[in-house]
């Protein structure tokens, strides 16, 4: 870069690091340049970005004194303060009592004099005698290789003589007496660069506009420093919707564009609403423990109902030839949001059609959580009630979701749900997979679930989709139980749906 | 759903011609039958529960060749009359009353044929006899046994045979505990006292339904040519369609289908009855319905390509069907026959007014608030676990998710919780959560929509979270108050119940540190959490 657009650039702080710089260390500049180091740090950190001096982190390992060590540094290792003590033979137990050695202190110390060969121990009477021999004269007058080590600390544990290492492997045995420090040394180094840059000579520079220039009207001749900005910024994050709350509002809002209106109800359901109402019999694999949520409790689904409970028993035991009027109550944790069009059309008189409804809510299933399942998922649910309306419009409705949702391309193919007819699959074609992804299931009400519920044959259009795997998708996702982690971390840096 | 295995080989000789894979994957996928793939000449399919009839190789490819159009026209399934006759006595009643049998004559059975009529005993007592419970199935090699048979129920001590694939002779009791067949199908004779069982006229027992047959009479091997094939259960129209299936497959085989009179106390019924069943076809409600103009001739067509031939306006829904309920089922043959990829789709221009569920408005209104305010959404599971409620929550039965089993009774724990999560990352931290709590009164459920909101940093105090639920009120134009209170959840004298008027809706405070503890927290967390349904009902 040019010179003289870099000096624009550099901060007061920086251009004094620079002047000072030759090649230092970090310590060295900060007792310099009388700065803290995070401020040295970070203005070496940005003229590294501007290419003006190059900096090297090394790490080194330091042997330090211990808590021992310390005083071992002055009052002597234990071997060689035993030593020196003995000018006469003295009885063993008789040693620690004059003070210069304790007596964790005395068995580590016989045990090295005798490596030394300094002294000799006899036995006489049921008591020990300690002596020196003739190896102790020249131990106490030059001392031992690790007392010298102890003296010449701290070293680098890299760069040991021989002598040295032989003292510090016998030392680290010995607790407390040496330690360990993992030294960070930061050296910068001047580029030639620099050196063009500091001969130019700006005028002041002024990092900041300030309030009082303005008012004072001080700033019409100053110049204001050049900012780096091409350079990243910390990140900030403030408040966010969940990524799933996003999606969901915009899938809302597109039913809500076309004239449907929401239903809402209950999570905890009756077995009736769930199960009975959509002509799912009652020995049905949908309704065992082992595939749906249900709780010990009950609940009567003839209250204020008791017309529809009728004609819909009336219906199962006709088409099934079972009924147990028990297991209508039972609660269940909703299996599907189908629930809500049963309840809903059950709710409908004739001047009410037509008319469409949805709802994006969570449903449960009795799964081990894994990472491509959930026991509770979301499913987005709809009907559109008119004695007119036909299975082309339903895929007609079906392909203007997803066209929204971005994807052009739907097909559907014939699947089977008990309580719809022309049932269908449903798939999407991802245009950078290249592959048809399988997004829920969708039909017309059948004969057998309508009339008793409304009371007339009318055709119903229904649909039940998922949406887990468009968010996974969307927000690059590969395992499902991601979107309910709530890490804050990954939920602020997630991209928001825009769509 | 069951998967059925095919091998390619064996269906193109059934279709009559080889077919390639990529007509092949396609005319399966739009029959009705969730293709899974074609791999090294096997054809792996998932049938739909309402199509037991496809669950058989025979029954497959019987399907497939109409609706490929291989086929011209489907085949007539008759039975020629015989003097066969299979007697029930009153004492089935209490047991397992009811049987439907048939007798099919010249098939050959080889190898392959064996397993193929196993695999479909096996597909059809798992799905549609709802593992035998419903209905069971029993073959038996026609000249090892002697007419006229008895279907009879004795006590099972006196019901001595040789179960199939035993060596030993024992009675019925013993064979349930010693045959793995007894053991795995012996609770659904639990608390019987007689046992249902199948006899011919040597006294010869042929099987004890629905656990197993006998070694001696009731085992096919590569010498028969003739069976004697019987249903049994508690419905006899369950057992009627089953019987259909099994025996249309056999007549698929190349076998003669003779019938078998069953002679029960009051009545008799000549079985199998395989005259198809007759259905008006709605052709104006079929258009109307499907949003197509085609004409009659072209609905027929649709419908022979799903094996459904017409009679003028009838339609002659084949005996192997058990689906066919009403109108719509020969609505939806039409779809399919006509082929769901031709189905453009269309929108109708009519008009109908959108409106979204108010309290959903106001509960993204509130979010918006938050949001503003710096905090998080996060979105925790309904089903938490046992320790995760206050007092006893609502619990669901041998969740496989045992860790989230119970429904979540506040919001204060999985806000918490989310706090736990996060421990490792920046303060502060601002959260919220909203959405549905399950609480019990009594024998009730009140599902309940709550607010949570909470914030965690080394200043954390009453005041932040106060100016939250102040700004809530304001931005609401509520006054909210504040009255001390105690609450476990908070640390004594500073925390309170929030008011509107004279009504709690929630409450608010620093939480406590022995909470904080549970969820390994170590810098303070203050929260609110309050009752939207309730604040909701002040707003209007």
């Amino acid at each position: 870069m040019d010179p003289k657009q870099l000096a624009l650039k550099l901060t007061s702080i920086e251009r004094l690091v620079l002047g000072t710089l030759k090649q230092h260390t970090l310590d060295e500049l900060v007792k310099k340049t009388k700065h803290t180091e995070t401020e040295v740090m970070r203005a070496l950190q940005w003229l590294a970005n501007k290419k003006l001096v190059t900096i090297k982190k090394t790490v080194t390992n330091q042997i330090i004194l211990g808590k021992l060590g310390k005083q071992y540094v002055k009052k002597l290792l234990p071997e060689l303060r035993l030593l020196k003590s003995l000018t006469k033979p003295t009885n063993l137990s008789d040693v620690c009592k004059s003070g210069v050695i304790d007596k964790q202190e005395l068995q580590i110390a016989l045990g090295k004099l005798r490596e030394y060969s300094a002294i000799k121990l006899t036995k006489k009477d049921n008591e020990t005698i300690l002596e020196k021999q003739p190896n102790a004269k020249q131990l106490i007058s030059k001392g031992t290789i690790e007392q010298q080590f102890l003296s010449d600390l701290p070293l680098n544990l890299d760069k040991l003589t021989d002598e040295q290492r032989f003292a510090y492997d016998k030392l680290k045995k010995r607790g407390d007496i040496i330690d360990q420090n993992t030294i960070k040394v930061v050296t910068a180094k001047k580029l030639s660069l620099a050196d063009e840059v500091l001969k130019i000579k700006t005028k002041k520079l002024y990092d900041k506009l300030t309030p009082a220039m303005l008012k004072e009207s001080t700033w019409k001749n100053k110049t204001f420093r050049h900012y780096d900005v091409e350079v990243n910024v910390p990140t900030v994050s403030g408040g966010r919707k969940h990524p799933t709350a996003e999606v969901i509002e915009f899938v809302k809002q597109i039913w809500l564009d076309m004239g449907f209106k929401e239903m809402k109800g209950p999570m905890l359901e009756e077995s009736f609403w769930n199960f009975d109402a959509l002509f799912i019999p009652q020995d049905h694999s949908a309704r065992e423990m082992q595939d749906a949520l249900f709780t010990r409790l009950k609940r009567d689904p003839t209250k204020n109902n008791k017309q529809k409970y009728t004609a819909v028993k009336k219906q199962q035991l006709q088409s099934w030839r079972i009924w147990d009027d028990d297991k209508t109550k039972e609660l269940v944790l909703r299996t599907h949001t189908t629930n809500l069009s049963a309840r809903t059309i059950a709710g409908l008189k004739k001047d009410d059609l037509p008319t469409k409804f949805f709802s994006v809510g969570k449903v449960f299933r009795n799964e081990t959580l894994d990472w491509t399942h959930l026991f509770e998922f979301y499913q987005v649910e709809g009907i559109v009630i008119d004695p007119n309306v036909t299975f082309n419009d339903l895929i007609g409705y079906l392909k203007i979701f997803f066209k929204k949702m971005g994807f052009d391309q739907i097909r559907i193919r014939p699947a089977y749900f008990p309580y719809v007819s022309q049932g269908t699959e449903v798939e999407v074609f991802h245009p950078v997979k290249k592959k048809w992804i399988e997004l829920g299931g969708a039909g017309v009400f059948r004969p057998e679930v309508v009339k008793p519920l409304m009371g007339v044959d009318t055709p119903v259009l229904a649909w039940g989709l998922g949406m887990g795997r468009i968010m996974m998708e969307y927000y690059g996702i590969n395992d499902i139980r991601d979107l309910y982690k709530n890490d804050l971390k990954t939920l602020q840096n997630m991209k928001s749906w825009v769509r | 759903m069951p998967t059925i295995e095919i091998n390619k080989k064996e269906l193109e000789h059934y279709l009559g011609r080889a077919v390639d894979d990529k007509r092949l994957q396609e005319s399966i996928s739009y029959l009705g039958t969730d293709l899974e793939g074609i791999e090294d000449g096997v054809i792996k399919v998932e049938i739909f529960p309402h199509r037991p009839d496809l669950l058989s190789v025979p029954g497959f490819a019987r399907a497939l060749s109409q609706f490929m159009s291989i086929s011209k026209k489907p085949k007539e399934y008759k039975s020629k009359s015989s003097s066969y006759v299979v007697n029930v006595e009153k004492l089935v009643n209490s047991v397992r009353p009811y049987t439907t049998c048939a007798v099919i004559k010249n098939v050959k059975f080889d190898d392959q044929k064996i397993k193929e009529i196993v695999q479909i005993q096996e597909k059809l007592h798992i799905t549609f006899g709802r593992q035998r419970k419903k209905c069971a199935i029993g073959v038996y090699p026609l000249e090892a046994i002697k007419f006229p048979i008895t279907y009879t129920a004795k006590d099972p001590k006196q019901i001595e045979f040789v179960p199939l694939e035993s060596r030993k002779k024992m009675n019925a009791s013993q064979m349930l505990s010693q045959t793995s067949s007894g053991r795995m199908y012996g609770h659904l004779l639990e608390g019987c006292k007689t046992y249902p069982v199948f006899l011919d006229a040597n006294n010869e027992v042929l099987s004890v339904p629905p656990i197993i047959n006998s070694h001696t009479v009731g085992k096919i091997s590569d010498k028969t040519t003739d069976v004697f094939v019987e249903c049994s259960g508690f419905d006899y129209i369950t057992l009627s369609q089953c019987l259909n299936m099994i025996v249309c497959a056999l007549s698929d085989m190349d076998g003669d289908v003779y019938e078998v009179k069953v002679h029960y106390p009051n009545s008799v019924k000549k079985n199998p009855e395989l005259k198809p069943k007759k259905m008006k076809i709605p052709f104006d409600l079929v258009n109307k319905r499907l949003g197509l103009s085609l004409s009659k001739q072209d609905v027929k067509k649709a419908l022979l390509r799903m094996g459904i031939t017409t009679e003028k306006d009838t339609a002659l829904i084949p005996p192997y069907r058990t689906d066919f309920i009403s109108y719509a089922d020969i609505i939806e043959s039409v779809a399919i026959g006509y082929g769901y990829q031709n189905f453009e789709g269309t929108i109708p221009d009519v008009a109908t007014v959108g409106k979204e569920a108010p309290l959903d408005v106001f509960k993204r209104r509130l979010s918006d608030v938050l949001i503003g305010l710096g905090l998080v959404q996060v979105s925790t599971f309904h089903l938490v676990s046992k320790d995760q409620v206050e007092g006893d929550g609502v619990w669901t039965v041998d969740a496989k998710t045992s860790e989230h089993d119970t429904l979540r009774n506040q919001l204060i724990d999985p806000v918490l919780s989310t706090f736990g999560i996060n421990r490792g990352h920046e303060y502060p931290q601002r959260i919220f959560e909203n959405g549905i709590v399950f609480l019990q009164k009594g024998k009730e459920v009140i599902e309940q929509e709550r607010l949570c909101c909470g914030i965690s940093g080394a200043d954390t105090d009453y005041t932040q979270i106060r100016q939250i639920m102040d700004m809530i009120g304001k931005r609401l134009g509520l006054t909210v108050q504040y009255k001390e209170s105690k609450d476990p959840f908070f640390i004594e004298g500073r925390s309170a119940q929030i008011l509107i008027g004279n009504t709690a809706i929630g409450r608010i405070g620093e939480v406590s540190p022995k909470y904080l503890a549970v969820y390994k927290l170590e810098v303070p967390v203050a929260i609110m959490e309050i009752n939207l349904d309730e604040l909701f009902l002040k707003v209007d």
